[in-house]
């Protein structure tokens, strides 16, 4: 490794800074992973070279190094001051001075940092925002540049309130830098991301083409983890309006025991899909969900769907006892811990009647034949679902992988699903008790079901679309 | 196997695959394959297709797909050979029109053309709605054609013997099928392709009994009008044939088409023109423009397919990418792991004793609030020294410790609990020891700030507790500013007394 790209589409690049400005969780974000390497706020938690590849394919391959922290970069920058004085082939007295037995007993951290500088294309040297402009971090960038690799300072931690950037912007135009790239590795942003590789682009332009495929790859990637959440939401909330269960109207206990089930099989369909939408933006389940949300915990949501209180907590209405087929007044719905039993109301106006109509006949026939109830969860409980989750992944769209806080929920009314009417395919699904994956639901035609799933899938993109503006 | 990673048979092995009732075990539990992936070299599309096509669900699924695609083919085929025998019997149909040996000119020009063209007509107006209005065209995937083609393969999936797993395995591959045609514009170009092809076979079949009856049986040709105007009539005679003649075909002009009125000079007059001209509409209005579209909707089928991917938004290949990132995250760090910074200390001084002065000495180090400094203590005997942030700061205030008549009792240096205890802070504080000839108590403030930016508190100071001991400090406290400023001098030095020093 020289000077020279290894090929054209190949690309290293190494990420220095001070020890705790947040390196490990810069790569986490940009590698998309919450389990590479190890983060705590002690000092120096990072102790060897750690390598990440963000892209790798025939045509491209970018890898990203993870350092230790700088932390005497003081008196290191003194001793490669007195080395590298009068000469110009400074990096040639770095390699130097990298072999000296002197060097490596007191300096071993730093010096290791230096040798993998020397063997990348390009660095990018974190900065924590928050922090005053302290010389020693100067110190660091100073160090760094002898190496001869083009350094792209990152301010790091920009989107709290205590950010110094600008004063950061300013000390760092005084040393010469004048490309600087904000990026908060907590708080994303595709947007900031691009613009990352864009400013790499502008200190290293030989790596364009590399960059240009990784911010294409990356766009891609962006993309398919929003539709790959969508479609988990699209699919439960299909699971969840096709679902009902009977028992014989007769038997209090029977519909008890019937409840229970479908509000059981709902919470854990629910747990399901919070699982699956965490997969789509690379959390492993098992890891991130023991600190997701605060409103999370044991695998599922603390606040229980099928209470009137979390419907208020969320900013539903909720809908009193209808769903489809209550124009007959032969249908139970499982809402509020089962205190509408018995009450069916006629429908009226509501939207789904001419798509349910088949559905509200069986369950008619259902009651006046074989004298037997139908339940199925409410509108509004799914509405529920639908309005937390799609906040969850609104919120996950803009969480940084290396991030450590917990989400917090959004203000009671924010991103509500379905708040003009509820969605034609869910309409659907209510006439197709196949589609659903509760326990004693016959098979259905999982084409149809396909492509139902699809349409909602595409109405919830186009919602947490236009919440992002 | 047959299946390549990029192609085609590849996607339509996906959609099989996360349509199959047991897709998800059939995926995910083949770690052979998972395994090969991990290390195939590609994106992520690439290497999940990689998965996919070395997985046994590839080999299980392969009969069932090809009997699938065979099925549709066969559909195609039924279609165009019905397209072709309607053209014969239209041909044939369109010759009877008129008497006994007399062939109505507009009405067989109607019978050969006319009811393709207005296909034709609907079929460009759906395109621009399709495209132009946003809207979505006939679909092979989604729309009715996808319903009907779904329904035909499932019931011969279903009629055909086998085990349930084979049942399965042919619902998947139909729905498969049905699936990849729905992506993107695929399906539509395709079917668009399919219907021209099935008019093309129409005009064909036409043009062939038309020819055939023309050259083997002698007619007369006329044309005749109850309702219009003799001159409209012969205008829309004269309108059919424009386009013949402006590509220079042999058409009837205005004497001929005169000489053709029923009850003129005779219906067998110019028979052989009429007959070419025949032809050549048909050819003109119905094979030719057919052929074209087929071709260009079949070139548009070949391109949108060649731009199908995989939908990596599916649960079942969400859940596959986090079985194959897991392994990118596990990379081994480069060069050996290098010894506990703490197990090689400077040699630090050790003071256990006050020193000789009546007075102590205070430093600042890196503190957030270097505006405040020093902090004003009551009673204190005290020599505020500097709030140290450069390295010429450092070299100042040694000199300065250094420069005391006599040793301070002890030494206070203030640090920030916001800063991490680095090596570059613990050197200093050796070198305030050894300056100072005292001993040093450390202060820990602005825990306040540290928690608002998300320190662990607890653990900073944890950290600062260990990496103070080996770098000279006797004594370590916490204080915010003004606890720290309301201390009376004998509590700081209390501190010291717990430690030990003397």
């Amino acid at each position: 490794m020289g000077t020279e790209l290894t090929s054209a589409l190949e690309l290293r690049l190494v990420v220095a800074g001070h020890t705790n400005v947040g390196k490990t969780t810069l790569l986490r974000t940009l590698g998309r992973s919450a389990e590479f390497g190890e983060v705590s706020a002690s000092p120096s938690t990072t102790r060897q070279i750690h390598p990440l590849t963000l892209v790798s394919t025939p045509e491209l391959r970018v890898t990203a190094f993870d350092t230790p922290g700088l932390e005497s970069s003081g008196r290191l920058r003194e001793l490669l001051e007195q080395e590298t004085h009068g000469r110009h082939d400074r990096p040639a007295v770095i390699r130097q001075v990298l072999d000296s037995a002197e060097a490596r007993e007191h300096f071993e951290q730093e010096l290791r940092v230096l040798r993998q500088v020397m063997d990348s294309d390009v660095c990018l040297y974190v900065v924590d925002a928050r922090e005053p402009v302290l010389e020693k971090y100067l110190d660091e960038i100073f160090v760094l540049a002898l190496c001869g690799r083009p350094v792209l300072p990152l301010l790091n931690f920009t989107a709290t309130p205590s950010s110094r950037e600008q004063q950061w912007r300013d000390a760092l135009a005084k040393l010469g830098q004048h490309t600087v790239v904000s990026f908060d590795a907590v708080v994303y942003s595709w947007e900031a991301e691009r613009r990352l590789y864009r400013n790499l682009c502008t200190v290293h332009p030989r790596a364009e083409a590399a960059l240009e495929g990784l911010i294409r790859v990356r766009g891609e990637e962006s993309d398919w983890r929003l539709r790959g959440a969508a479609r988990a939401l699209a699919d439960a909330l299909i699971d969840l309006a096709a679902c009902e269960d009977t028992a014989p109207m007769a038997d209090a206990q029977a519909i008890d025991a019937a409840v229970s089930r479908i509000k059981q099989y709902a919470r854990e369909r629910e747990e399901r899909l919070v699982q699956d939408i965490l997969r789509a933006f690379n959390y492993a389940p098992e890891v991130m969900g023991q600190r997701l949300h605060s409103d999370y915990a044991d695998g599922g949501w603390r606040h229980d769907p099928f209470s009137e209180d979390t419907l208020k907590y969320y900013g539903i209405r909720s809908l009193g006892p209808i769903a489809a087929g209550a124009a007959t007044g032969g249908t139970v719905d499982v809402l509020a811990g089962g205190t509408t039993l018995g009450t069916g109301v006629a429908l009226g106006a509501m939207a789904g009647l001419a798509v349910g109509a088949r559905s509200a006949m069986r369950r008619a026939h259902r009651k006046l034949v074989s004298k037997r109830e139908t339940l199925c969860v409410d509108d509004a409980v799914i509405r529920l679902v639908a309005t937390r989750n799609l906040q969850l992944i609104a919120s996950l769209q803009s969480r940084g992988h290396g991030s450590q806080q917990r989400l917090e929920p959004m203000a009671p009314g924010d991103m509500t699903a379905f708040r003009r009417a509820t969605p034609r395919p869910l309409l659907q699904a209510r006439d197709h008790h196949g589609w659903s994956d509760y326990p004693s639901a016959p098979a259905g035609s999982s084409a149809g079901r396909e492509q139902t799933v699809e349409r909602l899938q595409q109405q919830l993109l186009e919602q947490l679309r236009r919440s992002q503006g | 196997m047959r299946t390549d990673v990029n192609g085609r048979n590849a996607l339509l092995l996906a959609w099989a695959v996360r349509s199959h009732a047991d897709g998800r075990t059939l995926l995910l539990e083949d770690t052979a394959a998972r395994d090969s992936a991990r290390q195939y070299p590609g994106t992520d599309e690439a290497r999940l297709l990689h998965w996919l096509v070395q997985s046994d669900a590839a080999r299980r699924l392969q009969p069932s797909l090809d009997l699938a695609r065979g099925t549709g083919r066969a559909l195609a085929f039924v279609l165009l050979l019905f397209g072709a025998l309607g053209g014969v019997v239209a041909g044939a149909s369109a010759l009877q029109t008129g008497a006994a040996g007399v062939v109505d000119i507009p009405l067989a020009a109607l019978g050969l053309v006319g009811v393709q063209l207005l296909f034709l007509l609907l079929w460009l107006l759906v395109l621009t709605v399709a495209f132009g209005g946003g809207g979505a065209g006939p679909d092979m995937g989604r729309g009715w054609p996808g319903r009907v083609l779904l329904f035909l393969l499932e019931r011969v999936a279903r009629v055909l013997p086998g085990s349930d797993e084979a049942r399965k395995d042919r619902a998947a591959s139909s729905a498969a099928v049905v699936g990849l045609l729905g992506q993107g514009r695929y399906g539509q170009w395709l079917l668009g392709g399919l219907t021209h092809s099935v008019w093309l076979a129409f005009s064909l079949g036409a043009l062939a009994s038309t020819w055939l009856l023309l050259v083997t049986v002698q007619y007369d040709f006329a044309w005749g009008t109850t309702l219009l105007a003799e001159d409209t009539a012969a205008g829309v005679l004269a309108a059919v044939a424009w386009l013949p003649g402006l590509l220079g075909l042999p058409v009837p002009d205005a004497d001929m088409v005169a000489a053709s009125r029923l009850g003129a000079a005779g219906p067998e007059a110019h028979r052989q023109v009429w007959a070419q001209f025949l032809l050549w509409v048909l050819i003109v209005y119905g094979v030719f423009p057919r052929a074209v579209l087929a071709l260009a909707c079949g070139l548009a089928a070949r391109r949108s397919g060649n731009r199908l991917r995989l939908d990596q938004g599916h649960p079942l290949f969400q859940e596959a990418l986090i079985h194959l990132r897991r392994e990118q995250a596990a990379q081994a760090p480069l060069g050996e792991r290098p010894a506990d910074v703490l197990s090689r200390p400077r040699t630090a001084p050790q003071h256990r004793r006050f020193g000789a002065g009546d007075y102590f000495a205070m430093v600042g180090m890196e503190l957030d609030r270097d505006d405040a400094w020093p902090p004003q203590g009551s009673g204190w005997q005290v020599i505020p020294m500097l709030h140290v942030r450069t390295r010429a700061d450092i070299r100042t205030l040694l000199s300065d410790l250094q420069a005391l008549a006599s040793p301070p009792r002890f030494v206070l240096v203030v640090a920030s609990l916001v800063r991490s205890p680095d090596r570059g802070a613990t050197d200093l504080l050796t070198d305030i020891a050894g300056a100072a000839d005292a001993p040093v108590l450390l202060v820990l403030a602005e825990a306040a700030l540290a928690e608002e930016r998300g320190v662990d508190v607890a653990q900073r100071e944890a950290d600062w507790r260990e990496r103070a001991a080996p770098a000279g400090v006797e004594a370590v406290m916490t204080a915010d500013w003004d606890a720290l400023q309301a201390m009376p001098q004998n509590r700081l030095e209390q501190c010291l007394l717990q430690a030990g020093v003397a």
